[in-house]
């Protein structure tokens, strides 16, 4: 019979309808049972009285729709969800560099298949950091660095001998992420939206979501925001020209032009001499990044379960 | 004995069958005319004891109220602006607070709680700004919704371990003067203005007394029930201050009643702009990431998600959970508060640690990655023959304008396999 139905809404009050009826009935007397008559009576009115009220409440707030709900049984219905670790194509040749990569990270040339056609002046640099290397469950969010062939420290860019000069380094002191260096004179933005993301995500632990991209003088990273806006969240233009703010219905977008002098207009913006730009950037990055995660339970848990 | 207590239920129940011996031992026994004044009185408190023990029963699902002084009208204690008190430490080092929303905006002032993640005392902890989540309960109902009755502490605490979620200060305000009237969040006309304290005076006090994000992309809205509709009201009227709203067994379309008296005072536009689903349909829909949970069972709120999941269209993206039964209880949002706080760290910004204050450190110089390994190249030659001047052993050995410098990730890494990993 269901709680909230009214067949047992109008058992309930013919229940305490009789119960108040045999209580009255059975009330008067003064053998040595009628004091347990009366006592059991009151008991059965007030019981059934307050079942049937809360049945009236019940029925128009649908509160408790099952006995089940009422008595909480209902938690053991579901079963645990159980998430797997995640597994990519790296993540034996990481694991043997996982003391060196546990201490300082790592930085490797990344060459997956048909990088040849994806028109870049060399190989794709990585830097995994640190954390990866023991949150080994986590995925990071990805920052891609895009720069022209020739552009160095001068231009706002890196010198590709040196590049762990630019990496952030202490993992306790940012929120880590992977990083991919990029070198190419023409930005393929279905190489950067699309073919480099499901490249890395099978070589990498890399978050779905939350991603940035750091161009150097090229639109890149504000066509990635258009292209993908759930995948990159942040751009960074390193460049002379000021450049748009996501449109407002983009919230979760961000951008930065960092520039040499102020224009008085668009985004967010930063004087900084050439050589401290990609600093900058990933300073500004890395504030709004969201932390590397184990992938998350999608379904309902038990909360009796063993955890 | 708090009046949530079990203790509080058997006393209640023990009362009520002991005023019902009393009342039919003594029915006959006094005959004169104080008897009708007796027989009264003991009617009066069967009932009384039986509506009592029926209250503490309520009371004990909901904790409304966990001590005396509530169920005698008296607000929460707050303490003075700019302090905490402790109420709870738990074992993992995390704590649940209570502390004071003093609220100029909105000219309301009331006590809030506060869970604040393990480590956040530790010397990195008070280098950390947090992000937040506001998690408002339903109605009638209080903070003890989600620290008492759904221990949200340990949900909390356990996802943080497990590496789901970063730790994140999580902040509990009422949202009702009393139990008796429901705010509904909003600012009523010529009346309580609870959507301005909710957004602008919790966020300044929360900011003010506590190591949080104060930027968008560091707050998240939450609730359950009323609080569900609250929130998702909230975040859409105010997307310059969420970034996420999660609601649990919530509506979507603003009511009044007996419980909320006149809110609007016969506005039907401002109603409407109340109305989550009245603005999913009728204005720009703002970016923001909502996730919705209900049980099938809860046949009102299961119809408002659905409306609510058709009518809401991009830049808004909208996340389900439907649990199979459970109504509209905490037994449901028991089980999806795990999932809904995973969500949350997926959306939000990471906790923002400040560098450590003191001399600034040079960065190591490294070697050129040029000259670095090439771990997943092809057995070629440009792949396994290295450039003049890289090292060959794993011993470590520099080369000598290398060694003048400190060794590096980048110079370590030189020696490894030139494999293909894949």
């Amino acid at each position: 019979m269901s709680l909230t139905g009214l067949p047992l809404l109008v058992l309930s009050a013919v229940a305490s309808l009789g119960a108040l009826a045999g209580t009255v009935w059975f009330w008067r007397g003064t053998a040595w049972w009628r004091p347990i008559s009366r006592t059991a009576g009151v008991l059965a009115c007030e019981a059934l009285i307050l079942f049937t009220a809360g049945l009236v409440v019940n029925r128009s707030l649908e509160i408790f729709p099952s006995w089940s709900a009422l008595f909480n049984r209902h938690h053991a219905a579901p079963p645990p969800t159980v998430v797997a670790d995640p597994t990519t194509r790296l993540d034996v040749w990481l694991h043997a560099r996982a003391v060196e990569g546990a201490r300082n990270g790592l930085v490797f040339e990344w060459r997956p298949g048909g990088v040849g056609s994806w028109h870049l002046a060399a190989a794709p640099v990585i830097y995994v950091p640190p954390r990866y290397f023991t949150a080994t469950a986590a995925r990071f969010p990805v920052v891609v660095v895009v720069a022209p062939t020739r552009a160095g420290p001068a231009q706002g860019a890196w010198d590709p001998r040196k590049i762990n000069q630019v990496v952030p380094h202490a993992d306790a002191e940012v929120n880590p992420a992977v990083l991919v260096f990029l070198r190419t004179d023409h930005p393929d933005e279905t190489v950067l939206t699309e073919v480099l993301p499901g490249q890395l995500d099978e070589d990498l632990r890399t978050a779905a979501r939350g991603w940035a991209v750091v161009g150097v003088g090229a639109d890149a990273g504000f066509t990635a925001l258009a292209r993908d806006p759930l995948r990159f969240w942040f751009a960074v233009a390193i460049d002379g020209a000021p450049r748009p703010a996501p449109p407002d219905e983009l919230a979760w977008q961000a951008t930065l032009s960092i520039i040499e002098r102020p224009p008085g207009h668009g985004s967010v913006q930063v004087v900084a001499r050439p050589e401290d730009r990609l600093p900058a950037a990933f300073q500004w990055v890395y504030r709004q990044l969201p932390a590397p995660l184990a992938a998350p339970l999608t379904g309902p848990v038990d909360p009796n379960a063993p955890r | 004995m708090p009046p949530n207590s079990l203790g509080a239920q058997v006393t209640a129940i023990v009362l009520a069958v002991v005023i019902a011996v009393d009342t039919a031992l003594v029915w006959y026994r006094v005959r004169r005319w104080w008897g009708w004044l007796v027989r009264g009185t003991a009617v009066l408190l069967c009932v009384a004891t039986a509506l009592g023990a029926a209250a503490i029963w309520v009371n004990r699902q909901m904790d409304l109220f966990t001590t005396w002084s509530e169920v005698a009208g008296h607000r929460p204690l707050a303490p003075v602006t700019g302090q905490t008190t402790v109420d709870e430490k738990l074992p993992s080092g995390s704590q649940i607070v209570t502390f004071n929303v003093p609220g100029p905006a909105s000219g309301i002032s009331l006590a809030a709680k506060a869970y604040l993640p393990p480590g956040y005392d530790s010397p990195q902890g008070r280098r950390t700004h947090y992000p937040v989540v506001e998690a408002l309960a339903g109605f009638p109902g209080t903070p003890n919704l989600w620290v008492v009755s759904l221990h949200i502490g340990d949900v909390l605490d356990h996802e943080i371990a497990a590496g789901r979620m970063a730790p994140a200060v999580v902040v509990f305000p009422l949202q009702d003067f009393d139990q008796t009237t429901d705010s509904e969040c909003v600012d009523a006309v010529d009346g309580a203005r609870f959507d301005t304290f909710l957004t602008r005076d919790v966020q300044a006090a929360v900011v003010a007394q506590f190591r949080v994000r104060s930027d968008r992309a560091g707050w998240g809205i939450m609730g359950a029930s009323t609080g569900g509709f609250c929130a998702v009201n909230l975040a859409m009227r105010h997307p310059d201050l969420y970034a996420a709203a999660g609601s649990l067994s919530g509506y979507f379309t603003a009511i009044t009643d007996h419980t909320t008296g006149d809110l609007y005072k016969g506005n039907l536009r401002l109603r409407d702009e109340n109305s989550p689903l009245w603005r999913v349909t009728h204005l720009p829909v703002p970016a923001l990431p909502v996730f919705l949970s209900v049980a099938s069972d809860d046949r009102g709120g299961y119809q408002q998600l659905q409306a609510f999941q058709a009518a809401a269209r991009p830049p808004m993206q909208v996340s389900t959970l439907v649990v199979p039964s459970g109504g509209h209880t905490g037994g449901v949002w028991r089980m999806v508060l795990p999932a809904l706080f995973d969500w949350f760290a997926g959306w939000l910004a990471a906790p923002q640690i400040s560098p450590v204050p003191g001399p600034v450190k040079p960065i190591p110089t490294h070697g050129p990655v040029k000259q670095g390994m090439l771990p997943n190249c092809e057995p070629a030659p440009s792949c396994t023959s290295k450039p003049d001047g890289a090292r060959t052993a794993r011993s470590g050995s520099l080369e000598r304008t290398q060694a003048l410098i400190r060794p590096s990730p980048v110079s370590l890494r030189k020696n490894g396999s030139p494999r293909r990993p894949y």
